[in-house]
């Protein structure tokens, strides 16, 4: 049996002497694709930042075996952009930042383009390589940061909140992008509000609330049953419901 | 003007910072740091106080004080209670009246050696201060090759870069000391006030017309050096201190691009 992904251990997160996270444990597995559910300040986000030492535990334990010599394991898809940028940065630089190690400013290999390359073409942006990152609309934006992420083919990948404040249009496309990347046995962590679009994203559910999980399991539907539709209405009551 | 071998070993010096300080300011600019080399200026003016007072080389003097300066202004941003430019200042403030104090102590310094250093004095570069120039500017320029695309992330994003396994901090504290030896290189060239100009106008001036942060970098560092060949060549026919001339140039330059730039936006904008 292979390793699992990521193994969390009993964590805890305090923040200025406040409990965030509380005995928090699970572990993912290769081609799972999980839902990180529950309501505002619930810990997702926090939770995420953890994952990827952004902010480190008070207590217990993250093991990350993701990733080789040759990649990362695993990489963060920010809710928001770096804050504007002073100096004009294009899209292809956005993108290729998600490669720190492998070159230098002057001289990105024929290797490192290509890979750069590939990440804009899945997420359908080729046409904006050239274009100053700060001319992107709010998905495209989206999409620009989950290029950056996959350029370095993380074997786990972490969205916050990828839907938030984008219109169908936008939508539609993000959906798309996320099949296909679950379609090549991507695993990811997903934490969003907007369910509608992306229930049939996942195989797994796991739903915080105060500060610690209170459903780890497949997605149910309303009435508590394991969920194969793909248009559930919401209920908010129910623990591992999308709602 | 290249008759004379001081006219020379000035405009190679003068190229060296005209090349380089932009490579070094734009990650300032990036940062909203743009005053850094202001005040590790100030700084460094204590090491030639100190040089002058122990009679040794004040490029080295200010080169160590600058570089303890900016691993101390980058100390105080992350650890000091005090606000950001509340505590810079208090540094800043001490380095130049350090610098004046003992300068004046220093036996056979006056205060015309002071303003040598404050303002410039390019014509007076020897050639071992050229050496020194040519060294630190080679040594900018290799670390600003071999790191700048890590600087570049941790200044654009730098949550993504500790993400990514970046030491954010260690990054900012080689970007300070860079500024250091570049605020060291510039002193003979445009002086300690004014060395920041240099790291920084001819970038703001680069960015209003680039698409990119490469575009940027290369376009920057050809301003600076049209500002520091251009100004070292009309001070030396027009008799005015080259200094400041190299700075009014780069303003003249940034006014001109950003006026261009304005223009051609506006004409791209237009219906046809």
């Amino acid at each position: 049996m292979s390793k699992p992904l990521i193994s969390v251990t009993n964590a805890c997160l305090e923040r200025d002497s406040v409990s965030v996270l509380h005995e928090i444990t699970f572990k993912i597995d290769h081609d799972e694709c999980v839902a990180l559910l529950g309501p505002n300040g619930a810990g997702k986000s926090t939770l995420l930042h953890a994952l990827v030492g952004l902010l480190p535990l008070s207590s217990g334990q993250i093991e990350i075996c993701a990733g080789h010599d040759s990649n990362s394991g695993v990489a963060l898809v920010p809710q928001f952009a770096p804050q504007t940028s002073l100096i004009p940065l294009s899209v292809f630089e956005l993108v290729s930042s998600g490669l720190t190690f492998s070159n230098t400013f002057f001289g990105l290999s024929k290797t490192a383009k290509r890979s750069v390359q590939q990440a804009l073409e899945l997420v359908k942006l080729s046409n904006k390589a050239k274009s100053p990152y700060s001319s992107l609309s709010g998905g495209q934006l989206r999409r620009a940061l989950i290029a950056r992420a996959l350029v370095s083919e993380p074997e786990l990948l972490l969205l916050d909140e990828p839907l938030a404040g984008l219109d169908r249009e936008s939508v539609a496309v993000l959906v798309e992008i996320l099949q296909d990347l679950k379609a090549s046995n991507r695993s990811m962590i997903v934490v969003s509000h907007e369910l509608a679009d992306l229930q049939s994203l996942f195989t797994r559910v796991i739903e915080l609330d105060h500060r610690s999980i209170a459903y780890d399991g497949v997605p149910l539907d309303r009435h508590g049953h394991e969920s194969h539709s793909h248009d559930l209405p919401p209920n908010p009551e129910i623990p591992g419901v999308l709602h | 003007m290249f008759d004379y071998e001081f006219m020379v070993r000035a405009f190679v010096a003068a190229s060296v910072v005209g090349l380089a300080a932009p490579l070094v300011g734009i990650y300032l600019v990036q940062r909203r740091l743009s005053l850094l080399g202001d005040g590790i200026g100030h700084i460094a003016l204590t090491g030639i106080g100190v040089a002058l007072l122990t009679n040794t080389a004040p490029l080295w003097g200010a080169m160590i004080a600058a570089v303890i300066g900016a691993v101390l202004v980058e100390w105080l941003r992350l650890k000091s209670k005090l606000a950001g430019d509340t505590a810079l200042s208090l540094l800043f403030y001490g380095g130049i009246a350090g610098g004046v104090l003992l300068t004046s102590m220093a036996a056979g310094a006056s205060s015309t050696s002071l303003t040598a250093y404050l303002f410039g004095s390019l014509t007076t570069v020897s050639s071992a201060d050229l050496i020194a120039v040519l060294i630190l500017g080679l040594c900018i320029l290799l670390t600003v090759a071999t790191l700048g695309r890590q600087l570049t992330n941790v200044s654009v994003d730098p949550e993504h870069g500790h993400v990514q396994g970046l030491s954010v901090r260690g990054l900012s504290l080689v970007l300070a000391i860079l500024s250091a030896v570049t605020v060291t290189v510039g002193m003979r060239a445009v002086g300690l006030l004014l060395v920041s100009a240099i790291m920084v106008v001819p970038v703001v001036a680069a960015q209003r017309v680039a698409k990119s942060f490469l575009q940027t970098a290369i376009l920057s560092s050809l301003l600076g050096w049209i500002s520091a060949a251009a100004g070292l060549t009309i001070s030396y026919y027009v008799d005015v201190p080259p200094g400041s001339t190299i700075v009014l140039f780069a303003l003249a330059v940034f006014v001109l691009v950003a006026t261009f730039g304005a223009i051609f936006t506006k004409l791209r904008k237009e219906p046809r």
